[in-house]
């Protein structure tokens, strides 16, 4: 059996290798060059060693790439590889390629030389070129969808605060029949006024609750350390404005500090404080909060005393503008869990609530450790 | 918005000497470009690298597309670093495209150089009637194509892969990231602001001492675009490297420190 090298001609090997092939100076001309890249290219050998250069066969994006980048890159590395460049072939053809390139120790003084071998990629350049697309398309719409949302946004907050200053006019209105006494005892008219007062409460209600709401929507949190217990104690005031009878019994451990928009953590506490008391049982109102230290969380639970929620609707009670009950058995407006629900997944955690009918219920979220 | 002007451009300064020499690096690099040319001066200069709004390290916000839509901005830019950072009789060091910032610069502000060096420069790419620029219309057409579909080497997702001293991997990473760092939009933007443009009328409006350093051959920036800048320039020095390439201070930074220093010796 005769030995390889004899079976493998070298000099076939180069000129017919199945990846173009050519060696330069490192001023870019040209003394060797194989011939599938000839093929490729569609010159004659003649053509190409009659002291042309490789910066010749270069796109000027490419020429660019070359001369500011690949030579210096390979002055200072001996190979550089994997390079995306687009090769000019005969008649402007462009060859979309992946070039190696490495620097061999010349013979000759003060001349380097440049091995370079080709790979032609026109078939993955088209696969690019359409996810190229598919990227633009998809930038496109992402900025399509901003523009939607910010619009949306502001749609929703000018629109509800607008809807405010009426909803005041009518209630003021309706004061001012109360209080100058224009409104006849027993008479049909004075349960319609009353109605009336009910629904523009419910309005207003839910008007402020829509306002909350639109506030943090898709609103980047501003993080800081933020202390539990002042934000608790904010969101009381709130409810001692608020409920001014019947107040609640709160017991409120040390809190510990932690990551967040103290803005939206008030108004976390506030919608879940108020829950409890509003959805109270027949006796006292008692909260209690409590805290426990999870990997890089606090898990805060909040428990009540009240009626609590059926099993079967924990799952319903933080979707958007969802109710259990009626407005005039217990008026609330579906918005509050989901302002909470909101809050917490802006900080990106998570809140659960659990609860035996009857037995008053548990909310329980996680907000991150202040580091 | 008022930014610290060093902040703003990512000044570095460097050296023991009185007068200025300020590097100005070309199209799609940043102030790294320099890395073995400026040191040579730090003994007896102040060296002052910068970078381009929209190049190297700068914040892309700043890079405001109708403002940059000319050269002159970056000229105004080069002026505003001297102003403010009390610069006076600076020698101006331009590579490629910021040898015409400087030509604008020293065009609109002469008392604040002493010279005007450029290496590589071309005032027009394009061929037009009877100017040779090395590049026709439809050239530059294809690169800012070229820009658009697949940005060369110069995006984040096709960088270049570098092999060798694997014992450096930090040094490989550095350039890596300097080479390659340019907003694709920028990119774009500045590669047609500065080969579309044509700033052979400003050349005659240098009355600064200038040198024209360049190569043989460079493909960007031909030997006969050189002369065309050295013939133009109302009070140039031509000087021919025996080195070839459009960054020699890069591939040959030893023949460009040597040509600096030679003739800032005999012109001082």
């Amino acid at each position: 059996m005769k030995p390889i090298s004899n079976i493998e001609d070298t000099e076939e090997l180069y000129q017919n290798a199945p990846c173009g092939y050519l060696s330069i100076w490192s001023d870019g001309s040209i003394f060797n060059v194989n011939n599938t890249l000839l093929k490729w290219l569609g010159y004659q050998r003649e053509e190409v060693l009659s002291g042309r250069y490789f910066q010749d066969f270069l796109t000027i994006g490419g020429k660019l790439f070359f001369e500011s980048h690949l030579i210096p890159l390979l002055q200072m590395r001996s190979e550089v590889s994997e390079i995306n460049i687009e090769l000019k072939g005969k008649d402007s053809k462009k060859i979309p390629t992946l070039v190696n390139l490495k620097k061999i120790e010349s013979p000759l003084k003060n001349k380097e030389v440049f091995w370079i071998s080709v790979i032609n990629i026109a078939q993955r350049n088209l696969f690019e070129k359409e996810l190229i697309k598919a990227k633009k398309v998809a930038d496109e719409n992402s900025k399509r969808l901003i523009e939607l949302t910010q619009n949306l946004e502001k749609f929703a907050s000018t629109s509800t605060h607008g809807l405010q200053a009426p909803i005041h006019a009518i209630a003021d209105l309706i004061s001012l029949l109360e209080t100058n006494n224009l409104i006849k005892p027993g008479y049909e008219s004075q349960r319609i006024i009353s109605m009336m007062k009910t629904n523009s409460t419910r309005l207003d209600r839910m008007i402020l609750d829509l306002v909350d709401y639109s506030r943090i929507l898709d609103k980047e949190i501003c993080s800081e350390k933020v202390p539990l217990n002042d934000v608790c104690n904010k969101a009381l005031d709130f409810i001692d404005k608020e409920f001014s009878v019947n107040r609640a019994h709160f017991i409120i451990p040390e809190l510990p500090l932690v990551l967040g928009d103290p803005d939206q953590l008030e108004l976390l506490l506030y919608h879940i404080f108020k829950n409890a008391i509003n959805y109270r049982s027949e006796a006292v109102p008692v909260v209690k909060v409590t805290f426990t230290k999870k990997d890089k969380f606090y898990v805060i639970s909040i428990k009540d005393n009240g009626i609590g929620v059926e099993p079967e609707n924990l799952g319903r009670i933080f979707n958007f503008l969802e109710r259990l009950h009626t407005y005039e058995s217990i008026p609330g407006t579906g918005l509050g869990l989901a302002i909470c629900k909101k809050i917490v997944e802006n900080h990106g955690g998570v809140i659960r609530a659990d609860s035996a009918f009857g037995n008053g219920s548990l909310f329980y979220f996680t907000l991150p450790i202040e580091i | 918005m008022n930014i610290d002007i060093k902040t703003k451009h990512n000044v570095t300064r460097a050296g023991n000497g009185s007068q200025t020499i300020m590097f100005a690096h070309g199209y799609g690099c940043d102030q790294n470009m320099w890395r073995f040319v400026a040191p040579a001066f730090e003994d007896k200069y102040d060296v002052v690298l910068f970078d381009y709004i929209g190049s190297g390290q700068t914040n892309d916000d700043l890079y405001d597309f109708d403002r940059y839509s000319s050269l002159e901005a970056h000229a105004e830019d080069i002026i505003q670093i001297c102003e403010e950072m009390e610069l006076k009789d600076v020698i101006f060091v331009g590579h490629s495209v910021s040898s015409m910032i400087g030509v604008l610069a020293a065009g609109k502000r002469p008392e604040l150089f002493n010279h005007l060096i450029m290496i590589g420069p071309s005032p027009c790419y394009i061929n037009k009637d009877n100017y040779y620029g090395g590049f026709s219309k439809e050239d530059i057409d294809e690169l800012v194509e070229t820009l658009e579909s697949n940005y060369v080497g110069w995006s984040s997702f096709i960088t270049p892969v570098i092999v060798g001293n694997p014992d450096q991997p930090e040094f490989t990473e550095e350039l890596n990231s300097s080479f390659c760092r340019m907003n694709p939009d920028i990119a774009k933007h500045f590669a047609k602001v500065t080969f579309l443009g044509d700033n052979r009328e400003d050349l005659n409006k240098v009355s600064v001492p200038s040198l024209v350093i360049q190569s043989d051959p460079d493909s960007i920036a031909p030997v006969k675009v050189g002369q065309y800048v050295h013939q133009n320039l109302p009070n140039s020095t031509y000087k021919k490297l025996e080195a070839s390439g459009h960054c020699p201070h890069l591939t040959a930074p030893g023949q460009v420190i040597n040509v600096l220093k030679d003739y800032l010796i005999h012109s001082n």
